[in-house]
């Protein structure tokens, strides 16, 4: 495996059966063709009932959500700044318990991002009240490092368990079957995140509409110099439609799967399993739109930062 | 003191060599460009598998390459050790569930080590079934834009009335 070489014919996702069984079946096809490879007495049955495929998989869409937050953070404080947004939401009032400090983490993120911003600066240009999702983005993305927070060490147990039965018990001599298969756990954690994630691209798509359109904010729509047809701003319908379109394709992504059971019907885990490998299939999706709705919030922050700068407003 | 199954630490290998398959393959699903996999060759950092300690990190690192594994010499005599325990339920016809019996409605089936080695090797090949062009990420599916006819396609259909017999294998 160190030197690269891996089975190429291999698919994921759909199975019947145990989550992975027919990529795990099909990685195992390419150990039988290898006339160096005796396949033993038992191995068949560890070499096809596991789901390390979909923990692996899962643990890659969870860095990619751990980057997106990071990336959201920067797009919400660049939004703050573009609007010259009330800083009341990174204060620490008491109003609200945070018991596993992840709205403090996400505080003292855009906190450090927003380090010498004249915003910090009191009796600056300020409106009474920002737009909802302004005052609710450090709560938004608060939700999805929640989810990252709680998700983490569920996976890792995964990834470091034995999900197969039966097990040996070297002590004892004995094999016992246990049945520590099922992927409820993972999969509702990887249902969770994609809500987070599906909000996450609610709030940054407002913002972002928001930050173009007057008079919600106090520069011209589209962020253009006075006329709105220059290119010198951001053309207003292209870029709302866009990000709407991005969010709404994202938010397609967010459907929870796990009640989508059979339930014991065939009592086997036929019917539930492949649940989880949805799942991860539709937040790696999901998680590619809300890069791109990110990205176009930063875009429109940096913008009208830039627009300020120049006008000198 | 419970141990893992014998072979445990031989599909965690596997199944790193999926993710090695999978990891620039998500983006290819989905149309847009796949990222190629560097070879572990090259990476600095060895993951040591050793049961317990597996990160997220760890997994990532693999995946895209920047990371060789390694066994622990500890992992490996856990494995001779458990793999002895199965050898002894095979040897003596110990009745163990997919180990030395059949599976399903079978499961009282108990099968001598050359029948079960047989059978093992039946069992990969049935389960292998294919579930469409378009989940395959990096085989020839995504890369010449059609489904290839393979053995275990073939083996599959043959095998359909074992399959059926499958029917509650939990």
């Amino acid at each position: 495996m160190n030197t690269n070489a891996v089975p190429e014919n291999v698919e994921y996702g759909n199975s019947m059966g145990h989550a992975d069984l027919t990529a795990n079946a099909q990685a195992a096809m390419s150990l039988l063709a290898d006339p160096n490879f005796e396949l033993k007495a038992g191995e068949a049955t560890n070499l096809l009932t596991h789901n390390f495929i979909s923990v692996a998989l899962a643990a890659q869409v969870v860095r990619r959500a751990q980057a997106l937050l990071r990336a959201q953070e920067t797009a919400l404080a660049l939004t703050m700044e573009g609007f010259r947004a009330n800083l009341t939401p990174l204060r620490q009032v008491g109003s609200r318990q945070d018991s596993s400090g992840s709205q403090e983490s996400v505080r003292k993120d855009i906190q450090a991002l927003l380090k010498g911003s004249r915003l910090w600066e009191s009796g600056g240009p300020r409106q009474l009240q920002d737009f909802l999702s302004l005052r609710h983005g450090i709560h938004i993305l608060t939700a999805l490092r929640l989810k990252l927070d709680q998700n983490v060490p569920v996976l890792e147990s995964f990834a470091n368990s034995n999900q197969r039965s039966p097990v040996v018990i070297v002590g004892t001599q004995e094999l016992i079957s246990v049945p520590d298969y099922d992927t409820s756990q993972v999969t509702l954690g990887m249902d969770g995140l994609r809500q987070a994630l599906g909000v996450v691209a609610i709030g940054s798509n407002s913002r972002g509409l928001k930050m173009v359109s007057h008079p919600f904010i106090d520069l011209p729509s589209g962020l253009v110099a006075g006329d709105p047809d220059a290119f010198d701003g951001i053309y207003t319908r292209n870029i709302t439609y866009t990000m709407t379109s991005l969010a709404r394709a994202a938010l397609m992504e967010t459907t929870p799967v796990l009640l989508l059971t059979e339930s014991y019907m065939a009592e086997g885990d036929e019917d539930y399993s492949p649940a989880f490998p949805n799942s991860i299939l539709m937040a790696q999706k999901l998680v590619g739109l809300v890069e791109k709705v990110s990205t176009l919030e930063a875009l429109i922050g940096s913008v009208a930062i830039e627009r300020r700068v120049r006008s000198g407003a | 003191m419970l141990f893992e199954a014998a072979v445990t630490p031989i599909v965690r290998l596997l199944s790193v060599v999926l993710l090695l398959v999978i990891a620039g393959a998500s983006s290819a699903a989905f149309g847009e460009q796949a990222t190629p996999v560097p070879s572990p060759a090259t990476a600095s950092r060895v993951v040591v598998l050793s049961g317990d300690r597996l990160t997220i990190a760890d997994i990532v690192e693999i995946a895209e390459g920047r990371a060789a594994i390694a066994v622990s010499a500890d992992g490996m005599e856990r494995i001779r050790l458990a793999r002895g325990v199965v050898d002894r339920y095979i040897n003596q016809g110990l009745p163990a569930y997919g180990i030395t019996t059949r599976y399903g409605a079978d499961f009282k089936t108990t099968l001598p080590p050359a029948a079960m080695k047989r059978f093992g090797r039946i069992n990969i090949i049935q389960e292998a079934t294919r579930v469409g062009c378009r989940s395959s990420p990096r085989g020839p599916c995504a890369q010449h834009g059609r489904c290839s006819s393979t053995a275990s396609h073939a083996a599959s259909q043959a095998q359909a009335p074992t399959w059926s017999r499958r029917w509650w294998s939990g």
